[in-house]
């Protein structure tokens, strides 16, 4: 009995021999065989590749390859080559490129990469700024650069280039001579918005700014209507609106009865300015206001204070609304906090932009790179091979760690048979 | 609802501040008279150096004798003028060659900068009354008082387009410092130009 089982032991031995020997020889030529391409070698192997193409290649990549080569092992891999690849962790940087509605020709850099990753961002000229990620990405404001904005985040770079552009139009401006009226003017002004502005001074006298008309949206980005003063280019403003215009309310403007029907909200008990706090570090909070209350369908609050929404935002047809409550916002400027004019212009401008039309123009900017590199490679290869994370390349066949350890088990065994019936 | 314009003269430590008190009434009554715009019945003053200023950015700031600034009064002026304020400087002795003339204009040019001849095609002409020659003349001027002059421009320091700081010779505290109900003595209301003073002020 226990020769019979030596002799299985043996024999088992023998097939598992077999078998690793199978496998450690080489395969036959065109069948399966395994190549590798190493950083910088990619190119020249790709060559060799497309005339005597491999079963399977495997890449070891430290930067994402560019879309032509790319493409080149999509198509190697369609011709029945399968492709795997690591990497030196290439960071996932991505950058997109928005205009905003801003009379400057700003866009908005979004940019992400791994978090707390230091992003350059640059353009032809040099660097525009730099910016640390944070849990999603970093936002920066900057003017629409010609040739387009690189971010990199060491050696890795990604491309983007705005593929239209805002041409914001004229501001009209509609209310009675007094602070609110001259700063939110000025403020605009300030921030590049083109004004033309009517503002009754008695019976029959308008002041006039530019050449105020009727409300267009080939004209105008946004009327603003900063009180309850008539004018006639209002009656127009519900179909201006509705064809795609931009509408501010601010302050009790909203109670005109023909301009009721757009406001996103109704104006509550107003709430009187705390003029002590007007020298604090935050002298936007002492501001007088209106509350936004009954908030109708469809409309956003844009901020709020206290527990109250100041500013709301309504979509009316092709057009937008935005309603401030805010009162008096000229005081903010005139605030001790040196930052207090810059920060009153901003938010002129940003008002006025929530709501503006935007009429865009298509810009013809090609791009030497790509503005999400990684995510790119991802999509043409796949994900990167996990056995990578230890640096291993994979192989096909080869000597396997369990077949070796099987062998010493079966070949002790015999032997232990044997020596214990003491046979030789 | 729209804030109502509060005439604010300016009080500085130096010089007689208030040697013009019946001028404020007087415009008062005239922006009420021709505008819609709501205007507070009394005018205020205002310590050049309070921070109270810049609730109003609109000041006048006169009087006779030597004008010296504190460090206080020219901080807030500078500021009242950085953020889009206005000074309405008048020289209530008429004087070229005067205390007043010589130390205002010292004191503006070196807090906000130098003043310089407005054309007098400017908007602040038309902004509400046509005046196509310029500044309006006073009877003081025609009169012979003062420096003897008719003064053909008013001075003025520009923060961008905008006027920043104005200044006249031609003793427009004089020329309105009446009692409002003696307006109806006038064959002409000689304070029609303080009307596109204020409405230039509130409007551009």
């Amino acid at each position: 009995m226990r020769a019979h089982l030596e002799r299985v032991l043996r024999a088992a031995s023998v097939v598992l021999l077999a078998i690793m020997i199978w496998q450690s020889m080489p395969r036959e030529p065109g069948r399966a065989r395994i190549a590798r391409a190493d950083r910088g070698a990619l190119d020249a192997a790709l060559r060799a590749w497309t005339f005597d193409g491999p079963d399977s290649a495997h890449l070891h990549l430290d930067s994402v390859p560019a879309r032509a080569l790319r493409d080149w092992l999509v198509a190697l891999r369609r011709t029945g080559t399968t492709l795997s690849w690591t990497s030196d962790a290439l960071p996932a940087v991505a950058l997109e490129l928005l205009p905003v509605g801003d009379p400057r020709g700003l866009a908005r850099v979004l940019v992400t990469g791994p978090r707390t990753a230091r992003v350059v961002l640059r353009d032809r000229a040099g660097v525009l700024d730099t910016a640390r990620v944070e849990s999603l990405g970093a936002v920066v404001t900057a003017a629409i650069p010609p040739g387009g904005v690189r971010a990199a985040i060491g050696a890795h770079e990604a491309v983007a280039v705005a593929h239209d552009s805002v041409m914001p139009r004229r501001v009209l401006v509609i209310g009675a001579p007094g602070w609110e009226t001259k700063f939110a003017i000025a403020a605009l002004e300030e921030a590049g918005w083109r004004i033309d502005a009517r503002l009754p001074v008695a019976p029959g006298v308008d002041v006039i700014l530019g050449e105020p008309g009727r409300p267009d949206t080939a004209r105008y980005a946004a009327v603003v209507l900063l009180d309850e003063t008539s004018a006639p280019e209002i009656r127009a403003i519900p179909d201006y609106v509705r064809g795609g215009g931009g509408l501010v309310l601010a302050g009790t403007s909203a109670r005109r009865q023909t301009l009721a029907p757009l406001a996103p909200a109704a104006l509550g008990a107003r709430r009187r300015a705390q003029t002590a706090a007007l020298a604090s570090s935050a002298p936007r909070g002492a501001l007088a206001v209106y509350p936004l209350v009954r908030l109708r369908d469809g409309a956003m609050p844009l901020e709020t204070r206290d527990d109250i929404v100041t500013a709301a935002a309504m979509r009316v047809g092709a057009g937008r609304v935005t309603q401030v409550g805010d009162e008096e916002s000229w005081r903010w400027r005139f605030a001790s906090d040196d930052g207090a004019p810059a920060e009153h212009r901003a938010w002129w401008s940003r008002v006025v932009a929530s709501a503006a039309y935007r009429a865009t123009a298509s810009l013809s900017q090609g791009t030497a790179g790509e503005s999400a590199p990684l995510a790119a490679l991802h999509a043409a290869l796949g994900p990167a091979t996990r056995i990578a994370a230890t640096g291993a390349m994979p192989r096909a066949g080869g000597l396997r760690w369990w077949m070796l350890a099987a062998l010493f088990a079966l070949l002790l065994g015999e032997w232990a048979s044997r020596r214990a019936r003491g046979a030789p | 609802m729209v804030s109502e314009f509060v005439f604010v003269t300016v009080q500085y430590e130096s010089g007689d501040w208030d040697s013009a008190p019946l001028v404020p009434a007087n415009i008062i009554d005239t922006i009420a008279r021709y505008t819609r715009i709501r205007v507070a019945p009394t005018g205020l003053i205002v310590p050049l150096s309070s921070p109270d200023l810049l609730r109003y950015p609109f000041a006048y700031l006169t009087g006779h004798l030597p004008v010296r600034f504190t460090a206080a009064e020219r901080g807030m002026l500078r500021r009242l003028v950085e953020r889009g304020g206005m000074l309405f400087v008048d020289d209530h002795n008429h004087d070229i060659d005067g205390a007043f003339h010589k130390t205002a204009v010292e004191e503006l040019t070196a807090t906000v900068g130098a003043l310089a001849e407005l054309p007098n095609d400017h908007t602040l002409y038309s902004a509400f009354f046509p005046f196509p020659e310029g500044p309006p003349t006073t009877s003081h001027e025609l009169n012979g008082w003062g420096d003897n002059l008719v003064h053909t421009h008013l001075l003025a320091h520009r923060n961008g387009d905008r006027i920043a700081v104005l200044y006249s010779n031609k003793d427009y505290s004089s020329e309105w410092g009446y009692h409002p109900d003696n307006k109806r003595f006038l064959s002409v209301d000689n304070t029609k130009f303080a009307v596109n003073l204020i409405v230039y002020a509130l409007t551009r």
